[in-house]
């Protein structure tokens, strides 16, 4: 009989064990999660500021480059996009859908930005220009700034998801509701996963 | 002398050690209890002749319950302690939904808070701690979170930072970093760990009392009279369970609370000191008072920092004896005994005042501090009067000083990506050779190249500032670098001491960052335990306090007066046995291990250590930045903070 209730107090106490190693794997999750979005945020800062940055850019070097209307153009619907991409991020940063369209947004923003910069290349009197040059700086800095916000923005996320994939949370993570991984964000061309094609003419 | 915060410290800690023992005795008393109880049931159980148990079976079965109850709580304790450490302050502010206000903010509001928080660091000689805010809560609230004040963060609700003007932000702000710089939140975590393993005795207790009842019914159609007897006794141990996990609880809750209260008056009483300014905190609480929001909070895990707050955030039960805060009249009252009672009607947010106190920006002209990078020996001394005890004057010259930093360049301390830059371009040497070693040394680092290029850019601007703004610039940086993920600061980490070393020698400058971030920076990443302290005399200390103080003596002085500076600042040691070392056999690396065995004294001579050193640098009438910087970087590593020297400051 003493046996049993030695038993039975074991068992309680193993299950009390279980119950609070649970509820620490509950709250390491949320920290994590709360820690991504926190991170989000501090991208969302610097993206808009590179946002805000275009229209000067654009209307600045309107007056020199009329004959590249469609270059310009570009840069102006590309930096719509990424301003809507980015507003639905900002209100779904779960979603790996939201993630992505803004990372594809941010990578044609890019582009349509160098094409602008290697077309300025060609008009001397636009690369005299003050107002130019501190846009340009502005611009690069900022966006030293939004590469380094991201990367502590995927350092998050990675740890976020590899803690819920190790062998404890992975039980319960569903459990408690983070069933999705967070997506990577990634704005550089993906040159690495590109298979270099070989031809053998 | 500077025992003010050493003895603040010491007693937190006195605090807390009769409160251990207190709870230890609790503790044993609920274990005893509890045995005698079930041995109680044993006896009645065991009444039928023929199934009495033997002794032996009593006895294992008395120590069993023993050692349950006893390991229920310890594990209970355990676990909330260490889960409530493992985060630090960080980890506190983001489980409670804040987020981090970025410094970068476009918000006039949050950026009111920052500089108000960033001026009581500067004026208290803390590093900046991050700032969390609560963007849900409309109530007026804030908090202080962390184990010590190295992993300390602040919170703020929206609603504070909303309804309250600055003078009130002011005061909200220094009773929040009177927690911080008294120890109050090592003691809360203690005292929640314990308790929450007396909680858990009474879920142990309902959780057998289900089992049981329902292994019962199933077994009584068997009527074995002999389980009926063991029956009994579980019952009578798991009702036994509940009430003793209750009543412990609710007691426990009782100490913690009466605890807090008096804590919050000691944090009050700071605050009006820090500041000079009563109305500030009294306007504050009585805005929450006029409040409909009130100071509770809303979010589910808010009760968990209920100790933290600075002022009540949740309801309290049935009576104010399990009130974490003591009443807002009763405080209002001790600030400001003239009050009327009466609570301001608050309609919508205190722009006016807040319009008005805006404009009230500094327009003192900061003269002495221009003319002369070298500092009166008696501002140094005042500075470490004030150890952990700012004045009103301290964060006016910590608002001076912020000013004297360039826009531009303060705007970079505040945020992640250019910090690091304007921390490396502190470190570039003059001399054109040894810098281009550096940025070598920066590139195989592997830092980033926007990192690199910005240094370049900002070096030359950065070696024109003058040496007094170098403590201040990394006050204000180190809440940045705290926001760095863990990858990122290790490359920072690398980068910084890679650069350290490129220039073949180490400077006390570089000696001190390199320490304040250890201290502040560091445990963010991976908590490194505090040593315990167990060393109350200095009888056994010569070797390491000798370092110390010749050390000090060395910088600033030629070697012909260090001798004599090293024997007024001896003087003041006399149960110590001293020894003027020569500078050959004194180092850097040297005193830190010095200082490393040092951590381990008790907080009152630490203070008597610090006093010492004082004395030595103020021993030949002039204070050079270097000999502040020695003397910031060793209070740092005694975790000690100590405000900024003040020049042209009257010894108060």
């Amino acid at each position: 009989m003493t046996v049993f209730l030695t038993i039975l107090v074991g068992m309680g106490l193993f299950v009390l064990g279980l119950l609070a190693y649970g509820v620490g794997i509950f709250n390491r999750l949320v920290t994590l999660r709360n820690r991504i979005d926190n991170a989000f945020s501090q991208i969302e800062v610097q993206l808009k500021r590179r946002h805000d940055l275009i229209p000067n850019l654009v209307e600045t070097v309107k007056g020199y480059m009329s004959h590249e209307r469609e270059t310009l153009e570009a840069v102006i619907q590309a930096r719509n996009q990424a301003v809507g991409g980015l507003q639905q991020a900002a209100g779904n940063p779960g979603s790996a859908g939201a993630i992505e369209s803004l990372a594809a947004a941010e990578r044609g923003l890019s582009g349509a930005l160098s094409r602008l910069f290697a077309l300025a290349e060609a008009y001397p009197d636009l690369k005299a220009n003050q107002n130019m040059a501190q846009l340009t700086e502005e611009l690069t800095s900022t966006e030293n700034k939004v590469s380094f916000a991201r990367q502590a923005y995927n350092d998050s996320v990675t740890e976020y998801n590899t803690y819920k994939q190790t062998f404890p949370p992975v039980i319960f993570a569903n459990l408690f509701g983070h069933a999705q991984d967070r997506q990577l964000l990634q704005f550089e061309g993906e040159k690495i996963h590109q298979v270099p094609t070989v031809s053998f003419n | 002398m500077a025992s003010n915060f050493f003895q603040q410290q010491d007693r937190a800690r006195a605090n807390s050690f009769w409160l251990i023992l207190l709870f230890i005795v609790g503790v044993v008393g609920i274990v005893a209890t509890t045995t005698s109880l079930a041995y109680a049931a044993l006896e009645m159980s065991g009444s039928p002749p023929n199934a009495a148990p033997d002794l032996q079976t009593k006895v294992s079965v008395l120590v069993s319950v023993a050692a349950g109850t006893l390991a229920v709580i310890l594990l209970g304790t355990l676990f909330k302690t260490v889960s409530l450490r493992a985060g630090g302050g960080t980890g506190v502010a983001e489980s409670l939904g804040g987020r981090r206000i970025v410094p970068s903010t476009a918000d006039a509001e949050e950026k009111r808070i920052l500089n108000v928080v960033e001026e009581m660091a500067i004026a208290s000689g803390t590093p900046v701690p991050p700032v969390f805010l609560l963007n849900e809560e409309q109530a007026i609230n804030a908090f202080a979170a962390g184990y010590s004040p190295q992993d300390a963060v602040i919170g703020v609700t929206r609603g504070a930072i909303h309804q309250l003007n600055r003078e009130q932000l002011q005061g909200v702000i220094a009773h929040e970093f009177s927690h911080i710089l008294n120890g109050d939140m090592r003691l809360g975590i203690r005292v929640i760990g314990i308790i929450h393993g007396i909680i858990l005795l009474n879920l142990l207790g309902r959780f057998l009392m289900r089992i049981f009842l329902h292994s019962g019914s199933a077994r009584r159609s068997s009527s074995n009279k002999n389980s009926g007897g063991i029956l009994l006794a579980v019952i009578v141990v798991s009702v036994a369970l509940i009430l003793i996990g209750a009543i412990g609880s609710m007691i426990g809750n009782l100490i913690k609370a009466a605890l807090s209260r008096q804590r919050e008056y000691l944090a009050d009483a700071s605050a009006v000191q820090f500041t000079r300014n009563p109305e500030g905190l009294s306007g504050a609480l009585k805005r929450i008072g006029g409040l409909l929001a009130g100071s509770r909070m809303k979010h589910p895990r808010a009760a968990e920092a209920s100790h933290l707050y600075f002022a009540c955030g949740v309801q309290g039960g049935f009576a104010s004896l399990f009130s974490s805060h003591p009443p807002l009249e009763k405080r209002i009252r001790a600030i400001e005994p003239s009050w009327d009672g009466r609570y301001p009607q608050s309609e919508g947010s205190a722009s006016s005042a807040r319009a008005r106190s805006m404009q009230a920006a500094p327009t003192a002209a900061v003269a002495a501090f221009a003319e002369s990078p070298v500092l009166r020996p008696d501002q140094v001394e005042f500075a470490v009067d004030h150890v952990g005890n700012p004045k009103l004057h301290h964060q006016r010259y910590a608002r001076q000083l912020l000013d004297q930093i360039p826009t531009e360049l303060a705007k970079m301390l505040r945020e992640p990506f250019s910090v690091r830059a304007v921390l490396f371009a502190m470190l570039i040497d003059r001399q054109n050779e040894i810098a281009i070693a550096q940025f070598r040394a920066l590139e195989d680092a592997a830092l980033d190249k926007g990192g690199i290029e910005l240094t370049r850019s900002i070096y030359p601007q950065v070696l024109e500032l003058s040496p007094l703004l170098r403590l201040p610039m990394v006050d204000l940086g180190i809440a940045s670098l705290r926001s760095l993920t863990a990858p990122q600061f290790e490359v920072f980490d690398r980068a910084l001491e890679a650069l350290i070393r490129a220039d073949q020698k180490l400077t006390v400058f570089e000696w001190g960052l390199s320490q304040i971030i250890r201290r502040h920076v560091r445990p963010e990443f991976g908590a490194t335990p505090p040593p315990k302290v167990h060393i109350y005399g200095l009888q056994r200390l010569g070797p390491e306090v000798s370092i110390l103080l010749s050390t000090v003596s060395h910088v600033g002085n030629a070697s012909s007066d260090s001798k004599r500076a090293f024997a007024s600042g001896a003087q003041h040691l006399a149960d110590c046995p001293l020894e003027w070392l020569p500078a050959e056999e004194c180092s850097l690396a040297k005193l830190e291990q010095a200082l490393n065995r040092l951590l381990e004294v008790s907080f009152k001579q630490r203070g008597r250590i610090i006093d010492a050193a004082t004395r030595i640098v103020c021993d030949d009438g002039r204070v050079q930045p270097r000999e502040a910087e020695l003397l910031r970087g060793i209070a740092d590593m005694l975790q000690a903070p100590v405000p900024p020297v003040l020049p042209g400051q009257p010894l108060a």
